[in-house]
């Protein structure tokens, strides 16, 4: 009679502990799922904030009228804006850019609008503004 | 004897072995658990480690290059066989530089009084790791710096800088 009691009230505390196993592993496989996301997102938003700095400079530098310097950079326009994609990682970031210039007689001051997804969420956006003197421009 | 043999075991050795299968599956499982988390783990300090690789150099370095307003020019030079980033000064009379340059996969900075002291390579200040690092002029005009950092994995990204300040004390 106590030899068939005990592995029963063993087998009874083993399935207890695999449920609890169980419950503690779905919870961190989730975290598990989450810390890798995070860590995945990050390296994301991280190479979009340097794409979008590396934009920021070479238009800053650039001496090209906005959308001559948008074409040399890959862009292609579709309607009001200029759209190109980038890899970050295993991502494919989207940029999108919209802006308008104003002529003020003695050069062009230039405002752009660059942003940023990652697929259907919005990374960043960035105000991207440069006045160019008419004397600067090729 | 032979009757012996032929007996089926009992309920309770059958009990026994399920339970102790069910103990290695739950032995098992734990292993999967944990080494399912050193991956993740891994893989996460991993791409954490390659970001702050990259993005560390070329956030010191766009820093210092927009920050330094007293700078009175940038110039690219390879001196004593080291390609270096100086940025020149001049006070009272002095030229003071402060050379960046990349050594033994790390970035380093040194500060010299130009007009006294030749630039050696092992004096200067360990500021970060990186792989590989490279500075070019990215137009002709020597306006806009192209930098270059490669992390350990392989990873590399590009930044430009646009001179806000005069170059050339040096002849860039």
């Amino acid at each position: 009679m106590n030899g068939t009691r005990r592995p029963n009230s063993m087998l009874v505390e083993l399935v207890i502990v695999i449920l609890f196993f169980a419950i503690s592993a779905s919870v961190i496989l989730q975290l598990f799922v989450a810390a890798g996301a995070r860590s995945a997102q990050s390296t994301t938003d991280t190479a979009a904030l340097l794409m979008a700095e590396d934009f920021a400079e070479r238009f800053a530098a650039s001496k090209l009228p906005a959308d001559s310097f948008l074409e040399a950079d890959g862009f292609a326009q579709d309607g009001d804006t200029y759209m190109r994609t980038a890899e970050a990682g295993k991502r494919t970031l989207t940029l999108a850019v919209t802006g308008e210039n104003e002529d003020t007689g003695a050069g062009v001051l230039d405002a752009l609008h660059l942003a940023i997804h990652d697929q259907e969420r919005a990374v960043l956006t960035l105000p991207v503004s440069r006045y160019l003197p008419r004397e600067d421009m090729p | 004897m032979s009757r012996r043999l032929h007996q089926e075991p009992p309920a309770h050795m059958i009990g026994e072995l399920f339970t102790f299968a069910l103990f290695g599956v739950f032995l098992l499982l734990s292993l999967l658990v944990v080494v399912i988390g050193v991956e993740n783990y891994r893989g996460v300090v991993d791409a954490s480690d390659a970001i702050s690789q990259i993005r560390t150099p070329l956030g010191y370095m766009a820093g210092k290059l927009r920050s330094d307003a007293a700078t009175d020019g940038v110039s690219l030079e390879t001196r004593e066989g080291v390609q270096t980033l100086v940025l020149s000064e001049i006070y009272e009379g002095t030229r003071y530089e402060t050379i960046i340059y990349h050594q033994d996969g790390a970035l380093y900075e040194t500060y010299i009084n130009a007009d006294e002291t030749m630039f050696d390579p092992d004096i200067g200040t360990r500021l970060t790791d990186v792989a590989d690092f490279e500075i070019a002029w990215a137009d002709e005009d020597a306006r806009l710096l192209a930098i270059t950092a490669t992390a350990d994995d392989g990873t590399t990204q590009a930044l430009h800088i646009a001179l806000r300040t005069g170059q050339g004390v040096n002849g860039a």
